[in-house]
C-alpha cells in the first residue's frame, strides 16, 4: 500500500512540475498603440436660424469660404411691426470652428487669435462675434461655454485663446453675424448704437471685410 | 426685437464631423534656434496639406509680444515693430506657393544674424490661406493663417530669474518670479512637497508662463489639504531649457488647525 501511495505521490508531484514548466511560467506581452500628431485647422459653416419655432430650429448652409450675408432686409417684431433695422433676409449667421484633426493633441498649443481687417464702409462696426469653447459630450454632441461676451470683431483679438490650459479638451467656436441689437455689445446710447446697425440712415452700398483666424 | 437678438437665445448643436478641421499641418508651431552674431542659419519647415483640395498659401512675417498674464497670451504686431524683431533678418522661400491635395511642401527660411546682437529675438512666420472671394454683396471673407514662431537666442544669452514675495495664501504658497535675463523665459514649472523623512506627499504643476525680459508674474502652488500637521519642504522647479533649472526650497510647517507658516526659503 505504501508503494502504491508513494507512486501516486510521485506521479502527482511530477505532474505538478510538468504543469508549472508548461503553463506556470510568467510571460510578458508588450502592448502598444500610437496616435499620430494632429494639426489645428478652421472651418466655416453657414447657419440659418428659424427663430419663430424656437432657438433650436435651424438649418446649416454647409461649409463655406466666405460669409455671405446677401442683400439685407428690414426686420420685424413678432407682431409684424417693422423695426427699421436691416439684417440678412434668411436670419443667417456663421460659425467658425477651430480645433484639432488628423490625430492627437500636438505637443505644443499654438494659440488662436481672430482679427478683422480690410473693412469697407464700416462693415466691421456692424459685425458681431460670440466666442465659445466647445466640449465633446459624445461623438456627435457637444456643449458650449461662452468665453467672451459678444464683441465687435474689429477690436484686437476679442476672445482670443492663447492659454493652453483654458483650451485643453475643447475646440473653439466663433459665431459671426450682422448685429441687430447694439445693446448686446454695450452700445446703449442711441446715437452710438445706430452706428453699429444697418438702418435707413446707413449709406447704401456694398459692405465687405476680411476676418483672419490665426493659429499660432 | 428679442426674436432677432443676435445669438442671445441660441444654444445650438451644429452637426459635426471630426475631419472638418483638416487642412494644413505644420510639423510644429515653434522652434528655438541658437544663433551667433554674424551667423547665417538656414532651416526648413514642412507643411502638409491634409485636405482633398489644393491650398494656395502666402508666407509673411509678424512680430509677437507676450503680454500679461504671461500664460501664452500674445499680441501679433506688424513686422519690425518691436525692438527684438527678427523680421529684418529673415527671408522665406518660396513666399507664395500651392500645395496639391494630400501633399507636402518644404519651405526654407534663412536668418542672417547681424553682428553685435545679444539675447533673445522673436517673430512668427505665417502661412496664410487667403480669404475666399468676397462677393459683390454684404460679405466677409475668412483667411486662415498658421504661424511658425521662432525664438532666436544668442549663445551668450543670460537666462535667469529671481523669485521673491513668497507667502502663504489660502491652501497655496505663492510668489513672484521676475525675468532678470535677456531672453524670453518659457517654463512649465513643477513642485512637490516632502516631509522630514523624505517622503513625497504631494506634487503638481504650476501655470505655464511666457515671461519676457524684465517682466514679473505670480506663481501659485496648491498645497494638498490632506497633508497632516508637521514640517515640510516645498520644492519648486522652473525649467527654462538649456540651463540648470531654477529650484527654490520653501520650508514650512502645518499646525493642527491647518495653518501654514513659512519657516525658511532657500
Amino acid at each position: 500500500m505504501k508503494k502504491v501511495f508513494a507512486m501516486l505521490l510521485t506521479l502527482v508531484g511530477m505532474s505538478l512540475v510538468a504543469y508549472t514548466q508548461v503553463f506556470g511560467q510568467s510571460s510578458s506581452f508588450p502592448v502598444s498603440a500610437s496616435i499620430p500628431e494632429g494639426s489645428y485647422g478652421a472651418t466655416i459653416t453657414g447657419i440659418i436660424y428659424k427663430s419663430p419655432t424656437g432657438p433650436d430650429d435651424w438649418t446649416t448652409i454647409g461649409k463655406v469660404d466666405t460669409m455671405t450675408f446677401g442683400e439685407l432686409a428690414e426686420i420685424s417684431d413678432v407682431n409684424g411691426k417693422k423695426l427699421g433695422v436691416f439684417a440678412p433676409k434668411d436670419n443667417r449667421y456663421y460659425a467658425i470652428d477651430i480645433g484639432i484633426s488628423g490625430g492627437g493633441k500636438p505637443t505644443s498649443f499654438p494659440g488662436i487669435t481672430i482679427e478683422w481687417y480690410g473693412d469697407t464702409m464700416g462693415l466691421g462696426d456692424r459685425v458681431g462675434a460670440t466666442y465659445k469653447l466647445m466640449t465633446w459630450v459624445s461623438a456627435t454632441e457637444n456643449t458650449e461655454t461662452t468665453i467672451g461676451t459678444p464683441q465687435l470683431v474689429n477690436l484686437p483679438a476679442p476672445g482670443a485663446v492663447n492659454s493652453e490650459a483654458s483650451y485643453d479638451g475643447h475646440w473653439m467656436r466663433v459665431y459671426v453675424g450682422i448685429i441687430t441689437d447694439p445693446a448686446l455689445y454695450g452700445f446703449t446710447d442711441s446715437v452710438e448704437a445706430a452706428k453699429h446697425i444697418f438702418t435707413y440712415t446707413t449709406p447704401a452700398g456694398i459692405y465687405s471685410g476680411t476676418l483672419t483666424v490665426r493659429i499660432g | 426685437m428679442k426674436k432677432y437678438i443676435f445669438f442671445l437665445t441660441l444654444v445650438l448643436l451644429v452637426s459635426w464631423n471630426h475631419s472638418a478641421f483638416a487642412q494644413l499641418a505644420l510639423e510644429k508651431y515653434r522652434e528655438r534656434v541658437d544663433i551667433a552674431p554674424g551667423q547665417t542659419v538656414k532651416r526648413t519647415i514642412t507643411l502638409s496639406n491634409r485636405s482633398d483640395k489644393q491650398i494656395f498659401l502666402k508666407a509673411y512675417l509678424k512680430d509677437i509680444k507676450f503680454v500679461q498674464p504671461f500664460d501664452g497670451k500674445k499680441e501679433i504686431l506688424p513686422a519690425g515693430s518691436t525692438p527684438y524683431s527678427i523680421s529684418k533678418w529673415i527671408t522665406v522661400s518660396p513666399e507664395s506657393f500651392s500645395i496639391p491635395a494630400n501633399s507636402k511642401q518644404i519651405v526654407t527660411y534663412t536668418v542672417n544674424v547681424p553682428g553685435g546682437v545679444k539675447g533673445g529675438y522673436y517673430g512668427t512666420i505665417y502661412f496664410e490661406k487667403s480669404a475666399g472671394k468676397v462677393e459683390s454683396i454684404t460679405s466677409v471673407g475668412v483667411a486662415i493663417s498658421w504661424g511658425y514662431t521662432l525664438f532666436l537666442e544668442t549663445r551668450d544669452k543670460i537666462k535667469e530669474a529671481r523669485i521673491d514675495g513668497v507667502s502663504f495664501v489660502k491652501d497655496a504658497i505663492q510668489g513672484d518670479i521676475t525675468n532678470t535675463g535677456n531672453v524670453l523665459l518659457v517654463s512649465a514649472p513643477t513642485f512637490y512637497v516632502m516631509d522630514e523623512k523624505g517622503i513625497v506627499l504631494s506634487r503638481g504643476t504650476l501655470q505655464n508662463f511666457y515671461l519676457p525680459s524684465g517682466e514679473k508674474t505670480t506663481f501659485k502652488a496648491e498645497i494638498s489639504q490632506k497633508i497632516p500637521q508637521g514640517k515640510y519642504i516645498l520644492f519648486l522647479s522652473f525649467d527654462f531649457g538649456g540651463v540648470a533649472p531654477l529650484v527654490k526650497e520653501i520650508y514650512f510647517s502645518k499646525t493642527e488647525s491647518g495653518a501654514i507658516q513659512i519657516l525658511e526659503i532657500k
